[in-house]
């Protein structure tokens, strides 16, 4: 079956970015509010609708949360597609590490939180976008090192390809702040790329390619389990047309675009 | 769904022993549950590392045997389970899975993490991605995880106790297992322990880390994993039974929405060797193999009396045997993640 990309939407330290066949709407920061960033999200510059548990969401449900938003808007709502059977790809690198080293510091100090306990797993955020958008299909949460997010999207394309199910959300993301970032030497920093892929509609057409001749990636700003995904977005948006793949030592992923 | 895919070796390192020691435990009814002051300070835990050693001692338990199991010559990927998802490319805080002959990916879906690794492993086979994988799940209970359950008054004072009608809550437990899966076709039937006949996961979307109250998740990863096969075949379910309150009644009105109100005699382990989250899913389809194997089903250790709100057949005080055919074994977890696993005598 030929899978689509059908949505996407991306939060990084370059700004917001939504993206359908009709339209791709680039915001800044700043136009969200002077603090705004990856790692300072509001729920009112994403929702609607208050949405008062989006503030008790450790950093990584927050930027896939807002991700997700981002990319359900720019789908019309995933129109077309079913909730019901839409299912969940995630990858990460870092993971809950951050909420890990909150919730622990509770934990020293006498008084372990409940509520940063739940998100010390690094698939809770799919449970909260499944609650969101009543998204009932499989989920399944890549940790792949440098490759996470790219080897979530090669299994997204292998599910509606080969017809286990007919539409995936794809989350990549990774919140480094201030304890992670200590722990690992990383920059503080925060990001997420949504991709919605379907078997059907409009959009760019994006299929598993192993073995295939393809054009590496180079490394661009991104980084952790979303390294390559920038420079994934230039192909994917400017009409490249043919296969690229990522590589990280002996291992690699290659997706065939167009 | 494409070509089947069966298990060809498993491995299982357990409080209760390793393999058939393990199983013949389960059997026995033995309980590995013990009180763990210094870990939880309230509940009982089924501990297999000692003081000071970690979560990486299970993995390197189960590569070595993985080395031995595999076979040489063929393609293969490895996919690792654990509930914190260290990362194949080293995540700090966690144990970087170490060199190997394969290409490793880890899956960190909650307590269905390795029930997930198992699926997700099926179909790398079946999409020609490998000859031969191999699936490991393991998990550690440390402070901040019993700790963790503590402060969500999720764990029991007392052994977990399945199904039973005055069960209060979990007991945590530590496991580290392995299988080989290949397709059906490449091995004679002579290796095979057991065919995977269908499997399916779906989410609750109704909370993050309480379950449904309706079963209703649970129950369409069971359709979607019992599509094309006959319901009637299935002997027995070893279900998740955590014997949290609302777990095991979502549970029971899952398997009765599931099987039109008749549903097969159930079991669970949880009783025996504690939840072991990132490696239960895993562990338990290796007891399955070995029921369906055996035609014998353990009993559930902890079960006393069943709930009358919702009448299932749970198996305990001793074995019972089952006749070939299909047995069922689901997991849930935090995030509203559904697994179900549909095994076949082979």
């Amino acid at each position: 079956m030929s899978t689509r990309l059908v949505a996407y939407a991306r939060l990084s330290a370059q700004g917001l970015l939504s993206w359908s066949p009709a339209s791709t709407i680039r915001t800044s920061w700043h136009s969200l509010a002077p603090e705004a960033g990856p790692l300072n999200l509001k729920a009112r510059w994403f929702f609607d609708q208050p949405f008062p548990k989006f503030g008790r969401m450790d950093a990584l449900s927050k930027l896939a949360m807002a991700a997700g938003q981002l990319v359900y808007r720019a789908s019309n709502g995933f129109h077309g597609l079913k909730p019901r059977e839409m299912a969940q790809v995630g990858g990460t690198m870092l993971g809950c590490l951050e909420v890990d080293a909150q919730f622990e510091a509770t934990r020293l100090a006498g008084a372990p939180s409940p509520a940063m306990f739940v998100y010390t797993l690094p698939s809770m955020f799919q449970g909260e976008l499944a609650i969101h958008y009543r998204l009932q299909g499989r989920c399944t949460l890549l940790s792949q090192g440098k490759l996470s997010g790219m080897a979530a999207l090669d299994t997204a394309l292998r599910w509606v390809g080969k017809r286990r199910v007919s539409s995936v959300l794809v989350i990549a993301a990774d919140a480094c702040g201030p304890l992670s970032s200590r722990l690992t030497g990383q920059a503080e920093h925060g990001e997420a790329y949504a991709y919605l892929i379907a078997g059907h509609g409009h959009g760019i057409r994006v299929v598993n390619a192993e073995g295939a001749e393809a054009r590496p990636l180079a490394r661009g700003d991104s980084a952790l389990g979303c390294t390559w995904l920038d420079t994934l977005e230039t192909h994917l948006l400017q009409g490249f047309t043919g296969a690229v793949k990522a590589v990280d030592g002996n291992e690699s992923v290659s997706l065939q675009i167009g | 769904m494409g070509a089947a895919i069966v298990i060809t070796a498993a491995h299982a390192l357990t409080p209760l022993g390793a393999d058939d020691t393990f199983i013949d435990a389960l059997l026995a009814g033995r309980c590995a549950l013990r009180p763990e002051p210094a870990l939880a300070a309230h509940g009982h835990i089924a501990r297999l590392l000692r003081e000071g050693e970690g979560a990486t001692k299970l993995l390197r338990a189960c590569e070595s045997w993985a080395e031995s199991a595999r076979e040489p010559g063929l393609a293969g990927i490895t996919v690792h389970s654990t509930t914190k998802g260290p990362a194949a490319g080293g995540l700090p805080g966690g144990p970087a899975v170490a060199p190997f002959a394969f290409g490793a990916r880890t899956i960190s879906n909650a307590c269905v993490s390795s029930a997930q690794a198992l699926i997700d492993g099926a179909e790398l086979l079946q999409d020609g991605r490998c000859d031969q994988c191999i699936v490991i799940g393991y998990d550690a209970i440390t402070p901040f995880v019993a700790q963790g359950f503590r402060s969500l008054e999720a764990d029991s004072a007392l052994p977990a106790r399945p199904f039973d009608r005055r069960r209060d809550g979990l007991s945590l437990g530590e496991a580290a297992c392995a299988v080989v899966l290949r397709r059906d076709s490449d091995v004679p039937p002579a290796r095979v322990l057991a065919r995977l006949a269908g499997w399916g996961a779906s989410n609750d979307a109704n909370h993050i880390s309480g379950p449904s109250r309706d079963g209703a998740g649970l129950a369409l990863a069971i359709e979607r994993a019992l599509d094309g096969l006959d319901k009637s075949r299935v002997r027995a379910v070893c279900a998740h039974g955590t014997a949290t309150r609302y777990n095991d009644a979502m549970e029971a009105r899952a398997f009765h929405a599931a099987f039109g109100g008749h549903p097969p005699p159930v079991f669970g382990i949880k009783g025996a060797v504690g939840h072991t989250l990132g490696a239960a899913g895993l562990l338990e389809v290796i007891v399955s193999a070995h029921a369906l194997g055996r035609g014998l089903v353990p009993p559930t250790v902890g079960f006393t009396e069943g709930e009358t709100e919702f009448a299932l057949d749970v198996i305990h005080g001793a074995p019972r045997e089952i006749q070939p055919g299909l047995l069922l074994s689901t997991n849930s977890g935090f995030g509203g993640m559904n697994t179900a696993i549909v095994l076949e005598t082979p």
